[in-house]
């Protein structure tokens, strides 16, 4: 068997000393192939070390996150019921049966102030972000319009931190406090 | 020139049977099967006419294999550059938890410093914060600081500035830009006056020197 591979081997050797074009079109093409194993391995590990799909994940979390904070801090006393489910729809957890258990007193309350809230979100950023357990945590600057019934709007800057779960409908609240002022660690 | 398909086979048959007694002479194989080879080859026409054709179709597969194999080469070389060229520009702020952890640090220990004096020594922040502070920032921290030398003895204040959250928004290369939460701490000396309040910043902090600086103070105001 070896024998005869051996001269099947020394044959083909023959065969291209002798023959210049076919050796240089083996040479080639072994050439190419070296080539494009080596490309093709560069080309993955670059594939490996890129974190395009992460940057677009950690992305995606932070903008979740953002839209449920500024929910969070919308509301019109002339529609509590849509304002409420937009909270429920952005919070997970022990958030979101808070504001189920406690929706019928709060709507009472603000039907009764009568105060529209309107938030933007002057800046954002995630502190922490876990997509395997599919957790983050959402620091956000932001500035609070509340029009009172009677008087002028009064514009004020608020400081919140809030801890964010993955649900099958996409990043959601689970808690979202201020930042209280003063406390001195 | 006969082309007779049939007379295919007979170059195969041909080849194995060129060295009758294969294992018999392994050290004289190779000039015995040169000979063979040589003289049968003219010889048989049909053969070589066969073998001529075979060697264009190895030629022509060779070819066809080392433009494919190329062209990949050439493709995956590109794109493994691309990739790499991307991820450079990348924002890694998270996803490089390393380089995240060291930019926090260093500008939330910057903030702490170049925000906290005590009117007894004002010198010894403005001298810190020359070292942690670049660009604009020098700017704006001296118009600030100026009121606070000015101020700061008569009142006999102290000031503790206290990050109390902090998260990496950007993070690409030599620049990052961080939103902080601080808590001010401001307390007049020889009185039990205590004050506190907090404030929120957006910094952008470039890469020099072997650490992370101040370069831009945003207090959203």
């Amino acid at each position: 068997m070896i024998a005869a591979a051996r001269r099947l081997a020394r044959r083909g050797a023959r065969r291209l000393v002798r023959d210049p074009l076919l050796a240089v079109a083996v040479v080639l093409a072994v050439a190419a192939a070296v080539f494009a194993a080596w490309s093709g391995l560069a080309w993955h590990s670059a594939a490996q070390a890129g974190t395009a799909a992460q940057a677009q994940a950690r992305d995606q979390v932070l903008q979740e996150g953002e839209q449920d904070v500024q929910n969070f801090n919308t509301l019109d006393y002339r529609d509590v019921s849509q304002g409420l489910s937009l909270w429920e729809q952005s919070s997970a957890g022990a958030l979101r049966a808070q504001i189920v258990a406690g929706s019928a007193d709060f709507e009472k309350q603000v039907e009764q102030a009568k105060t529209i809230t309107t938030a933007k979100i002057l800046d954002a950023a995630l502190v922490t972000l876990n997509t395997r357990a599919g957790t983050a945590s959402i620091i956000a600057a932001v500035q609070l319009t509340v029009v009172p019934a009677k008087g002028a709007a009064v514009i004020k800057q608020t400081r919140l931190d809030g801890q964010l779960t993955r649900t099958a409908s996409g990043w959601k609240l689970t808690s979202l406090g201020q930042v209280p002022v003063g406390s001195a660690g | 020139m006969p082309e007779d398909p049939a007379l295919e086979d007979p170059a195969l048959e041909d080849d194995e049977l060129e060295d009758p007694a294969p294992e018999a002479d392994e050290l004289d194989d190779d000039e015995l099967d040169d000979e063979l080879d040589d003289t049968d080859d003219p010889a048989d026409e049909p053969a070589t006419t066969t073998r001529g054709r075979r060697r264009a179709f190895a030629v022509l597969v060779l070819g066809a294999v080392t433009v494919l194999l190329g062209g990949f080469g050439i493709w995956a070389t590109a794109h493994a550059g691309s990739l790499r060229a991307q991820s450079a520009q990348q924002n890694t702020a998270l996803i490089d938890p390393a380089a995240t952890s060291a930019v926090r640090t260093q500008i939330d220990a910057a903030v702490q410093t170049v925000f906290s004096y005590s009117y007894a020594d004002t010198g010894a922040t403005r001298r810190a914060a020359q070292r942690l502070l670049t660009g604009p920032a020098i700017q704006q921290y001296d118009t600030l600081f100026a009121l606070v030398e000015q101020q700061a003895p008569a009142q006999k204040l102290v000031v503790t500035t206290t990050v109390t959250n902090s998260g990496v928004e950007l993070l690409t290369g030599g620049q990052a830009r961080v939103l902080i939460f601080v808590n001010q701490q401001d307390t007049r000396a020889g009185t039990s006056q205590t004050s506190y309040s907090g404030s929120m910043l957006a910094v952008t902090a470039l890469w020099q020197a072997g650490r992370w600086k101040i370069e831009n103070i945003d207090t959203f105001s």
